[in-house]
């Protein structure tokens, strides 16, 4: 099988690495062609078979977010003067902290969950505080202690004859990592009277250089990916991205940073825009830790780790120190079990040749901490080596870990567990709940469990029914897992006061249709594990999330419907890595549209 | 001219690591610009909105008693009358939420009160968070979102209203947007175009301070000043904007709506204030509000909400900001804990009038409602009536400062959660003049209650009988309309085509019987009868 070439390649191989994609990509992929929803999984996620080459609308003027910001203001300083780096970030700091936090943008028809990445809105509080950021920056790299270190002996030698040519080189040298390429004829001047100041400078004053430096913090060419693009010569209409911007593309994406030496040595030799030199930037990047903590953000919003609430808030409560019969949990509990779930999907990212169905079905567990540790029954896991194996049978997969079964209080919460599975893994489209609905609590009772609580809520009439149907068996099939996370075979029925009046029986037993049409049963989240993986619809929709991740955007359901597929089957059989690896070889990451 | 008088001892905010305004008080350099307060000083406006809802008549309204005059209205029979109080222990009450320390909620601050009751909106709504102040668009209600046009929230039409601020604007902060947003605004809010997008909102004070007070320039000038950076900004966006390098047209749109904030930024940073010797604040209340204990510990909730108030008072006082608004969620000043989850044990359950029979089993012993009404009041003291009572001062630029703005409190949801009929809506504050003070209307249409049809009070999930009881009143848009005009916005700047503020009414509210009347839709253009003076 070979790879879609509108997938992969962009436009036929319009660009010199891309025809090193069909290498670099997986040869079992496939193009199966097809309509709607022919993946054979028997779900409807609404994405459009791969049928036609395409390119979806790039989003305009991408603003970088408030991480990668914060990250190239801290490597543009250190690159520019090592020693002092950390005290001059430390001056900035709470200026940039002050950035507004970028908010995870729901898909269309989603209630929950988001990536960060997708907002793109730019509010007065970007441009005020990137602007204080530039003059705080400016101020603490131009101090007379640090000048000559940042602009050269040029700076603060008695020698003015250099002045003009020191100048213009620290313009130019700033400036080309400021604006991540070299800068044009026009914008050397254009700082260059930054620098004089309407004539106000004399000589080599301190503040003209934090002056320019201000302004290049400040420019579109710092805070947004502006993108030209150059005409394919191959296809008329169509516009690859330059080197430079390439490697722009390459470094934000996978770092969440300014493109370093060797990419930009890379782009202006002009090895980035063959098939060699696009392929070992590719790889080298991959390797890189910046990497793994870029995939850590990724997994982060599709996972809906914010989301994990506080399980400390309510300790002093009978009832929930009751629940927790004898666990303690800390203040900082609940951002160990984020802590975990990033830990085991970035192991099957890559430390090991993990697949997804490796993610979904594992009995490794990885808590470092003793907390974490206590829920699961066994000892730290010191971070080397193999990690351990979950005591009991049914821990199996991301869907077991304390961090996605938590609920902070003494309710596990099987409908928000099932649409956690239908909505993020699956993709299936919810409809919000109707406007009478019952919002009474899910908890159990004196001779009725929590499930049956829901259930009696729930499936009592059709209108709640027809939705419930669809998310609460998958919740039902986790109620092995209490709600910190702990597996057990029966329910505590609590008294306010925290003692145990009731126990009743765990029945995790439930059609889960996975499928949306499978009608046999699911026992446990063992199974339920094995059941996902199986089905092949939880690739397809990582690949979804991931496509919003890459790009900023919401996935277009017919444009992007061959990369979705192409991903999805990588992430049926490959290394995560390697999926995540190509979407670098697509057309969309390479190129743009320019919609007039 | 206006007059600006200094301030006076009465002035001085102090609190612990809280802000101090120092003596002397130097106003702005006259002249500033207003929007004709009643003294001819600036009018400021306050929102305060509060998640969830869902108290009880009883305990957020005033007894029907105290409705003593009746007119008819857009088909309908509409009340009114004076705010009563009463005192007991040290403490006054206008009704159960809204009471406090009788040292605090004086016989003068009640008369600055106004309680609205029958402010629907008249479909579903769901979650939402720009709903209470106009962007109906904001709700979790996926069904109807995409027939709700999505508008800017009122806070940021004045915000960005030069008529506002009196024909110039000479503050130095838009607005404050506190604790948790509910507004919204146009990504190009100066041209007010573009999208509709949710403004971030800041729980730290001091991030909070820092923005209504910056560094000020020398008094003398520089031998040589050197041009602003933002200059030569703006005119590097103008050049790739007007340049023939390639863009696609959104890119462009990007571009003037960068150089927009730009504009503003160069506005802001020519702004020049002049408020005395301020302290910062030492306090810091993201980090009070981040501790494990804090849903319950009452003590620091108070503290941080009195640290917010004094960075609005700040802010008012000095006129470096006119426009404020505030999101809170629940659970509020929890008596410890008795829940957990409250989201689902208090809000979600309480209308009940009894225990369930589990519930009992379970061992609790309070009613849902009166572990959630209780919230509200802590609210209303510690957050409503704190920041009234450190409005009450004079005004440096003429008259009281509450009397020249206007507090408004509204909560999510009305009755029940979710429900969004009569949404409570409190205000302090005679916005300079136009708004009536002192009063508890009631705009519902008291002939049909609904509720009786579809509820038989028999279920432990049902109110008690004397909350069986849901009316129907006027649009919530009415009201938004109303403060728009009291704040003496040129009705040019808001109305929608088809007239007043909005014009999202063409989904039912579930049954048949929500349905406004068309007299109603009529009536909304207007201002709310006996809101303004």
């Amino acid at each position: 099988m070979a790879l879609h070439a509108g997938c992969y390649t962009g436009s036929s191989g319009n660009q010199a690495a891309t025809d090193g994609a069909e290498g670099t990509g997986d040869s079992d992929a496939v193009d199966d062609g097809g309509g709607s929803d022919d993946d054979g999984d028997g779900g409807d996620d609404g994405v459009f078979g791969c049928t036609q080459e395409g390119l979806p609308e790039t989003i305009a003027l991408r603003r970088l977010s408030k991480v990668q910001y914060a990250n190239t203001v801290a490597d543009l300083i250190a690159w520019a003067d090592a020693d002092n780096a950390e005290a001059i970030l430390a001056q900035a700091q709470s200026e940039i902290d002050q950035l507004p936090d970028d908010l995870r943008v729901r898909s269309a028809q989603d209630f929950r969950g988001g990536m960060r990445r997708l907002d793109q809105a730019v509010h007065q509080e970007h441009i005020n505080q990137s602007y204080e950021v530039g003059r705080v920056v400016g101020a603490a790299m131009t101090t007379p202690d640090r000048i000559a270190g940042l602009v050269g002996a040029c700076a603060t030698d008695a020698d003015t004859a250099n002045d003009e040519q020191c100048i213009d080189d620290f313009i130019a040298r700033f400036g080309e990592r400021a604006h991540r390429r070299p800068l044009t004829d026009e914008e050397l001047v254009l700082y260059r009277e930054v620098f004089d100041g309407d004539g106000a400078t004399q000589g080599m004053e301190s503040v003209a250089f934090a002056d320019v430096i201000q302004a290049m913090m400040g420019s579109p060419f710092f805070l947004y990916a502006v993108e030209h693009g150059e005409p394919d010569p191959e296809e008329d209409g169509s516009y690859r991205l330059s080197a430079y911007e390439l490697a722009s593309r390459l470094s934000y994406h996978f770092w969440q940073t300014m493109p370093d030496e060797a990419l930009l040595a890379s782009a202006a030799s002009g090895e980035l825009v063959t098939q060699q030199g696009y392929e070992a930037q590719v790889d080298r990047m991959l390797i890189d830790p910046r990497t793994r903590a870029a995939v850590g953000e990724f997994y982060r919003d599709w996972l809906w780790l914010e989301d994990v609430p506080s399980v400390a808030a309510l300790l002093g409560s009978p009832k929930y120190d009751g629940f927790l019969d004898g666990m303690t949990p800390n203040a900082e509990t609940t951002q160990n079990m984020r802590d975990e779930v990033l830990r085991m999907a970035l192991y099957y990212t890559f430390d090991v040749e993990g697949g997804l169905s490796d993610l979904l079905t594992s009995d490794r567990i990885f808590p470092v901490t003793d907390d974490l540790a206590a829920i699961y029954g066994v000892a730290p896991w010191d971070g080397q080596g193999e990690p351990p194996v979950a005591p009991e049978a049914q821990r199996l997969g991301l869907l077991t870990r304390a961090g996605m079964l938590a609920t902070g209080s003494s309710n596990s919460h099987p409908v928000l567990r099932g649409v956690f599975i239908r909505r993020a893994l699956l993709c299936d489209p919810l409809p919000p709940p109707p406007a009478d609905v019952d919002t009474t609590a899910p908890s159990g009772a004196a001779g009725s469990s929590t499930r049956q609580a829901v259930e009696a809520l729930t499936e009592a009439n059709a209108v709640c029914r027809g939705c419930h149907d669809s998310f609460n068996p998958l919740g039902f099939i986790l109620e092995g897992f209490d709600a910190a996370g702990r597996f057990r075979t029966d329910e505590r029925i609590l008294h306010q006061d925290g003692s145990v009046i009731d126990t009743v029986p765990i029945d995790d037993t439930a059609i889960a249709r996975v499928d949306g049409s499978d009608a046999s049963e699911v026992s446990g989240a063992a199974e339920l594990a094995i059941a996902l993986a199986d089905s092949g619809r939880v690739e397809r929709c990582f690949a979804r999330h991931y496509v919003r991740f890459t790009f900023a955007r919401e996935e277009d359901l017919q444009e992007d419907a061959c990369m979705i597929e192409g991903l999805s089957a990588l992430a049926t059989d490959q290394p995560l890595s390697e999926m995540l690896r190509s979407v670098a070889f697509t057309a969309a990451f390479r190129q743009r549209t320019f919609e007039q | 001219m206006v007059e600006i008088k200094p301030l006076t001892r009465r002035m001085l905010l102090r609190g612990t690591g809280g802000i101090a305004v120092a003596m002397p008080f130097l106003p702005s350099l006259a002249p500033r610009s207003h929007a004709g307060g009643a003294l001819g000083a600036p009018k400021r406006f306050i929102s305060l909105i509060t998640g969830h809802g869902g108290a009880w008549g009883q305990f957020q309204y005033p007894g029907d008693e105290t409705l003593t005059e009746q007119q008819s209205y857009a088909g309908h029979t509409i009340r009114r009358g004076d705010l009563v109080s009463t005192v007991e222990d040290g403490v006054r009450q206008i009704c159960p939420i809204l009471s406090g320390e009788s040292s605090a909620l004086t016989d003068e601050m009640v008369g600055k009160i106004s309680v609205l009751r029958g402010l629907d909106i008249p479909f579903y709504i769901s979650h939402h968070w720009g709903g209470c102040m106009g962007n109906y668009n904001a709700t979790t209600n996926e069904e109807i979102r995409p027939s709700l046009t999505p508008r800017p929230t009122i806070d940021q039409l004045m915000a960005y209203s030069d008529s506002f601020h009196g024909g110039k604007v000479s503050v130095l902060e838009r607005s404050l947007l506190i604790n948790q947003s509910n507004s919204y605004g146009w990504s190009d809010p100066q041209a007010g175009s573009g999208e509709i997008q949710r403004l971030p909102a800041s729980r730290n004070n001091i991030e909070l301070f820092d923005r209504i007070f910056v560094e000020q320039p020398p008094d003398e000038p520089p031998e040589n000043p050197r041009p602003l950076v933002v200059d030569r900004l703006m005119a590097q966006y103008n050049s790739l904007r007007q340049s023939d390098r390639r863009l696609g047209a959104a890119d462009r749109i990007r571009l003037d709506e960068h150089m927009s904030k730009l504009d503003e930024l160069e506005r802001r940073l020519t702004t020049v204030i002049s408020c005395g010797d301020v302290e910062a604040p030492t306090l810091n209340t993201e980090q009070l509000s981040s501790a494990q204990d804090f849903i319950t510990n009452t003590e620091s909730q108070r503290e941080v909400w009195g640290l917010l108030n004094d960075v609005i008072v700040t802010a008012l006082l000095c006129d470096t900001c006119r426009v404020v608004s505030i999101g809170a969620d629940g659970p509020f000043f929890a008596q410890g804990v008795t829940f957990a989850d409250w989201h689902q044990e208090i809000a979600h359950q309480a209308r009940n009038q009894s225990l369930t029979q589990e519930q009992l089993d379970a061992g609790v012993t309070v009613l849902p409602q009166h572990d959630l009404w209780p919230g509200y009041q802590a609210m209303f003291e510690y957050q409503f009536l704190d920041l009234m009572t450190k409005l009450n001062i004079e005004d440096p630029y003429g008259g009281n400062l509450l009397d020249n703005s206007l507090m408004v409190w509204q909560q999510e949801s009305g009755r029940f959660t979710h429900d969004s009929l009569s949404l409570p809506t409190v205000t302090a504050g005679g916005a300079g003049g136009t708004w009536r003070t002192g009063q508890y209307i009631d705009f519902r249409d008291r002939s049909r209650n609904v509720m009786e049809e579809w509820v038989t009070g028999q279920e432990p999930s049902d109110p008690p009988p004397e909350e069986i009881e849901l009316y129907t009143g006027l649009f919530h848009s009415q009201f938004l309309g109303t403060v728009l005009d009291a704040m003496e916005m040129p009705r040019a700047e808001w109305e929608v085509a088809t007239g007043g503020y909005g014009d999202d009414y063409k989904t039912p509210y579930g049954p048949e019987e929500f349905v406004h009347p068309a007299a109603r839709e009529d009536a909304r253009f207007e201002a709310l009868p006996w809101a303004l003076v």
